[in-house]
């Protein structure tokens, strides 16, 4: 029986220990559940926007062969293969699995929080689920909402709240939004769309201090803020692994392809790991460590987990998608090319860097197809489009397959076959259909034969009343 | 003499005409089709008159040559060999094949010849390449499987119609005279005729399908489009459901599908705002080794709009053939007996055992499914003969290369059709059957209507019919003659009686109900008072068909199978059907203005697949999966996706789309996965060919 301890019950802690529940031969135990959790974060957007129950924003319960602690971890013991929880409880492992998230960096204005760390009356954090419900409870029709960060949640959740009819400001110390992921053009484009949808925006602003119903900047006007939204990034909670010994980098817990630290009974996946090379690790990219993990963990040891960058935000309308290291995007690199695209006024963008047919980094605002095709490219590492306009603007319609001149697809009736009737005497669309069966499979041809009817009906008479003999040049076409 | 189309399972409605011992068609007013008419259906005729036709027994001699032969001795020669087979190996040693075009009565009679005669468990249909998967969903989901649980004519009132990978434009024209007001939403990841139509056309990669339905779930829930009223009162699973779909919101889903969040957004306000809605799903849904879960998928999604059993809304599968309906349910699956009820079920078996005359005990059990047991020819344990009534396995089959061999190590391979198949003409003994304008019997189309099919002409030289060679058969094995009866209106009785009582109950159904036309839907039960049942056009509007008479979520979710993974492949191939052809294309592709208008294979593919490949258009090329090759014309589409090739499935020889295919197959259906396949292609070389 391999025994297999996971520390951290959030969504990649989850997800690992809902992928190894079923599997043979695997003993899981989950060490730091919280009683009234796990909520799922990816949720949590969707809490601020709709009415949704907190139990549909559980995630789900796992299989009973799968032991859950809700005491904390407070060491790991490599020497005795043990993790030791602060109730006292020795869980030996074959295999420990840190899944230990990252904590909050709060920022430093006075009235946010109180004494003891928790967060002041009105102040929520986007990354909570359970906030995210509160926010939206409390908030009233139309209320004053501040959203504090630049970051792809701040991003995310002032165009959510917007969209719902909030009197939303997205207050950012950083000069322009999402610089981490985006180009400047990028940026620009991003901010249109925030304002488009009403939300106010105070880049390079410093808050000093929150008071009752308002968070007041350094310089400028206060912001009205009946509930303030705070996205002010996070740090990896690597102390476990310090103590323990392991080799810890400034993003998380130093990781190979296998997802193993440096010492190889144990892995590390999620926020605390340095899996993804960036300072954030995405929920997509938690994810799919867990799962790579499970796989390494049972069936395929084989597996790599190899890291695709790809920013996407949620959102109806948004329609921002990030690829590959922004850096890529800027200046002049040998060997990359640029395809660039700007409509300021439709708010829509678009920057590729290529290397022949490869992508290797793109940003895109506004583009809904090009987003979802490049996104895939990307992933698939396929070629891109030979038509390099051809998924920024939408893709080509309908092919050759179809040909033009075949009015009734059903019964393969050509136009020309419909004329040649109505000369040999099928004067109506009854006729038309008896002679030639168009009409008579779907039916969508209806119009366009009882169009053409009625023209070769009105060529024939003008032609009587001209009482021309000649014979209408289309019937030998 | 009014008829049906013998085609699809529309069975749309026609008058035919015989004139000095030539028929021809014309459509009716039937409600299916309106007076409309595919030119399929109006080109049906010729295959009466085929030259090809089947007209008397054949029969493989000493040199392995087939020839002439009547039936006498054909009959003998079957008969001879499954008394020895069975003899020395057990029942089991014989396989029975049937398929979704035979009428109920032989379909019934196929069942029982199979259990009774032979004794054996192994019989099976092609309805397992075709419907299993919606089947298996449906039964789990409303606990029972109707195609259709409501006319086809309600979709004309309908607002929105989502069609997930459903073609009817293609596969069943005159199905779009009903769907001409309503916006469709339509799954396909090729432009199909279907999807030029539609007012939104989303384009997933193939193979991912499920994790689409599931997104479209995630939005139906996050967004607050729920029916939540009738998700507690009518439904139960709701939440196993949800806990998968949670994960897959409509962003997670556009990087796995290629399907953008946005279109995934507009799909359900579009369903969920309808005054009227209806999600449909047709095998591009369905043929997949998550077949059944991919449908639950999209019954997940309806149930949690509130569509099922409400009046003007609803889900359905379009079925295929012409009689995938009844096909499935009088006991030529490996799982079934008359009635559409499970051959594991005790009490079904007593009732089936008891109009059967034997004993439960005699009774065999359950079965393999189709793709099994056409492999079965290659085990220990597995078949040695093998009868196919009204199926083409050899073309229709996953894994072609596979089949041929098995079929070779077949000690006798029986076809009984009317048309010299690509699976007759490897037969040992060939039996000429009737075929639609020449027999009596019934058909039950896509929306449960149970039809006359009538016989307006004679059978060419001396082809008979199924009951007949199976009455035949069943003597030669030692049955009594009355227990295999020809006449099909005596049939139709015992298999009314057989299903009295099953989820499909025909037992108020007879041909005098039949023939004056009467729009008759199953259930239709045996009345106990005065009037006759009225029959059951509209399904589920006051309880689901569970125990507790609610419908079931069942709890799926996506993950990445055999052909597609989240990155790979970079180029699959996917089937289906086109316009002018029909299942294998045995009959249809016999008939001129058919295969003039469709005359061969071809692969579509996007001009960048093509450049990159070296092939251009009508160019030959070789389309190469893990299990064989395929060399077909190359036809360019702008519309088609970059990581997708489609082949048509209706043609024989180096054309044959399943050459491609691999042996997966979803556990739960036994339907195989015929939609992804990884492949490569390449131009053809041309021998002897030098640049000049």
């Amino acid at each position: 029986m391999h025994r297999v301890v996971i520390i951290g019950h959030g969504p990649a802690g989850h997800r690992l220990a809902e992928r190894l529940g079923t599997a043979e031969d695997t003993r899981v135990t989950v060490v730091g559940a919280r009683p009234e959790g796990p909520y799922d974060p990816g949720l949590g957007l969707a809490a601020l926007t709709t009415e949704l129950p907190l139990d549909l924003l559980a995630l789900p319960e796992h299989d009973q062969r799968v032991r859950t602690v809700a005491a904390r971890a407070v060491s790991l013991d490599r020497a005795h293969r043990v993790v030791l929880t602060e109730d006292g409880g020795r869980h030996p492992y074959d295999t420990v699995v840190l899944a230990t998230g990252a904590h909050r960096e709060h920022p430093d204005v006075p009235g946010v929080y109180e004494v003891g760390g928790r967060p002041a009356a009105g102040v929520w954090h986007v990354d909570s689920p359970r906030d995210c419900v509160g926010v939206r409870t409390a908030l009233t029709a139309g209320a004053a909402v501040a959203v504090f960060g630049a970051d792809l949640p701040a991003v995310e959740s002032a165009h959510a709240l917007a969209v719902r009819g909030h009197h939303v400001t997205l207050v950012h110390q950083d000069a322009r939004l999402m610089s981490g992921d985006l180009d400047p053009g990028a940026s620009a484009a991003v901010a249109r769309r925030l304002r488009e949808v009403g939300v106010e925006q105070r880049g390079g602003a410093v808050p000093v201090e929150l008071l009752s119903g308002q968070l007041v900047l350094r310089e400028g006007e206060p912001v009205p803020a009946e509930a303030l939204l705070l996205s002010t990034g996070t740090r990896p909670n690597t102390e476990l692994a310090l103590e323990a010994g392991l080799e810890v980098g400034e993003t998380g817990v130093r990781v190979d392809g296998h997802l193993r630290s440096s010492d190889p009974r144990v892995h590390a996946i999620g926020s605390c790991a340095a899996a993804s090379g960036t300072e954030r690790c995405t929920l997509s990219a938690a994810r799919r460590q867990a799962e790579t993990l499970a796989e390494i963990l049972t069936t395929s040891p084989e597996r790599r987990y190899r890291h695709t960058e790809i920013v996407r935000a949620r959102g109806d309308g948004l329609d921002l998608v990030a690829l590959g290291p922004v850096e890529l995007l800027a200046g002049n690199t040998a060997g990359v090319d640029h395809v660039a695209f700007s409509d300021p006024r439709r708010h829509r963008y678009a920057r590729l860097a290529l290397s022949g047919d490869r992508l290797l980094a793109a940003n895109l605002v506004g583009l809904r197809e090009a987003g979802a095709e490049l996104s895939r490219v990307h992933e698939a590492g396929s070629p891109v489009p030979s038509n390099r306009f051809a998924p920024l603007f939408g893709i080509a319609a309908a092919g050759g397959a179809v040909s033009e001149t075949v009015l009734c697809h059903c019964n393969n009736v050509s136009e020309t076959a419909l004329r040649t009737a109505f000369r040999q005497g099928a004067r109506d669309v009854a006729a038309l259909a008896a002679a030639t069966r168009a009409t008579t499979g779907c039916g969508s041809c209806a119009d366009d034969v009882r169009r053409l009817c009625a023209a070769l009906q009105r060529d024939r008479i003008s032609e009587v009343t001209e009482d021309s003999d000649v014979p209408s040049e289309e019937d030998a076409a | 003499m009014p008829s049906h189309c013998p085609y699809c399972a529309l069975q749309c409605g026609t008058v035919l005409t015989e004139r000095a011992g030539t028929a021809s068609v014309r459509p009716s007013l039937f409600p299916v089709n309106q007076g409309g008419l595919c030119r399929k259906g109006w080109t049906a005729p010729e295959l009466l008159h085929d030259r090809e036709r089947l007209r008397e027994p054949w029969v493989r001699n000493a040199r392995g040559v087939l020839v002439r032969s009547d039936w006498d001795s054909a009959l003998d020669r079957v008969g001879d060999e499954l008394r020895r087979l069975v003899a020395a190996h057990g029942p089991d040693a014989v396989g029975v094949f049937g398929g979704g075009g035979l009428t109920n009565e032989k379909a019934y009679l196929l069942g029982k010849f199979a259990r009774l005669a032979l004794g054996t468990s192994r019989i099976d249909y092609n309805g397992r390449f075709c419907m299993a998967a919606a089947a298996t969903a449906g039964k789990a989901a409303f606990g029972l499987d109707r195609g259709l649980p409501f006319p086809v004519t309600d979709l004309a009132e309908a607002g929105v119609v989502l069609l997930a990978g459903a073609n009817p434009a293609e596969t069943m024209p005159p199905l779009m005279r009903h769907l001409a007001n309503a916006d469709l939403v339509v799954i396909d990841p090729r432009e199909s005729a279907t999807a030029a139509r539609a007012a939104l056309h989303l384009r997933p990669r193939p193979g991912t399908d499920l994790a689409l339905a599931l997104g479209l779930l995630h939005v139906a829930v996050t967004e607050g489009w729920c029916d939540m009223d009738y998700v507690a009162r009518r439904t139960v699973g709701f939440e196993r459901a949800w806990a998968r779909a949670r994960a897959w919101w409509p962003e997670q889903v556009e990087r796995v599908t290629g399907v953008a969040a946005a279109d995934q957004r507009e799909a359900v306000r579009m369903l969920a705002s309808a005054r009227r809605g209806y999600v449909l799903t047709g095998r591009g849904a369905e043929q997949h080794e998550n077949g059944s879960d991919t449908v639950s998928g999209f019954v997940n999604l309806a149930l949690a709009l509130g569509l099922p059993g409400t009046p003007g809304n609803g889900y359905g599968c379009l079925t295929g053939q012409g009689n995938g309906q009844g096909g499935r349910e009088h006991g030529q699956k490996a799982d079934q007996l008359p009635g559409y009820r499970l051959i594991t079920d005790p009490r079904a078996r007593a009732e089936v055992a008891e109009v059967w005359g034997i004993a439960p005990e005699e009774l065999p059990g359950p079965g393999l499914d189709a793709t099994r047991l056409l492999e079965s020819a290659a085990w220990e344990d597995g078949i040695r003969a093998l009868l196919v009534f009204g199926s083409n396995p050899v073309l229709s089959a996953p894994h072609s290369v596979r089949v041929h061999e098995c079929l070779s190590r077949l000690d006798l391979l029986v076809v009984a059709d009317f048309l010299p198949s690509e699976t007759a003409q490897r037969a040992d003994v060939v039996l000429p059957t009737t075929q639609w304008a020449e027999e009596e019997g019934t058909m039950t189309n896509l929306e449960g209507r149970v039809l006359r099919r009538r016989e307006v002409l004679p059978p060419p030289g001396s082809a008979r019919s199924d009951l007949e060679v199976l009455h035949e058969l069943a003597v030669r094995l030692g049955q009594d003659p009355a227990r295999f009866p020809t006449h099909a209106p005596t049939v139709f009785d015992e298999l009314a009686r057989a299903s009295a009582g099953g989820p499909a109950d025909y037992s108020g159904i007879d041909y005098q109900r039949l023939d004056a036309e009467e729009a008759l839907h199953w259930p239709c039960p045996r009345g106990t008072g005065e009037s006759p049942h009225p029959g059951t056009p509209r399904m589920f509007l006051d309880s689901f068909a569970h125990p507790d008479g609610r419908a079931r979520f069942v709890a799926v979710d996506w993950s990445p199978t055999a052909g597609v993974g989240e990155r790979q492949p970079p180029l699959v191939a996917t089937t289906g059907r086109i316009m002018e052809q029909y299942q294998t294309g045995v009959q249809t592709r016999r008939v001129h203005e058919l295969s003039v208008s469709a005359p061969e294979g071809f692969v579509r593919l996007h001009p960048d697949v093509a450049a990159r490949a070296g092939v251009s258009q009508d160019q030959r090329t070789v389309i190469r999966s893990e299990h064989g090759e395929v060399r077909a014309r190359a036809e360019l589409d702008e519309s088609i996706r970059r990581d997708t090739v489609f082949l048509p499935i209706h043609y024989g020889g180096g054309e044959g789309a399943n050459l491609l295919t691999g042996p997966e197959t979803d556990p739960s259906s036994g339907i195989p996965e015929f939609k992804v396949c990884p492949v490569s292609i390449t131009a053809e070389e041309v021998p002897g060919c030098t640049e000049s």
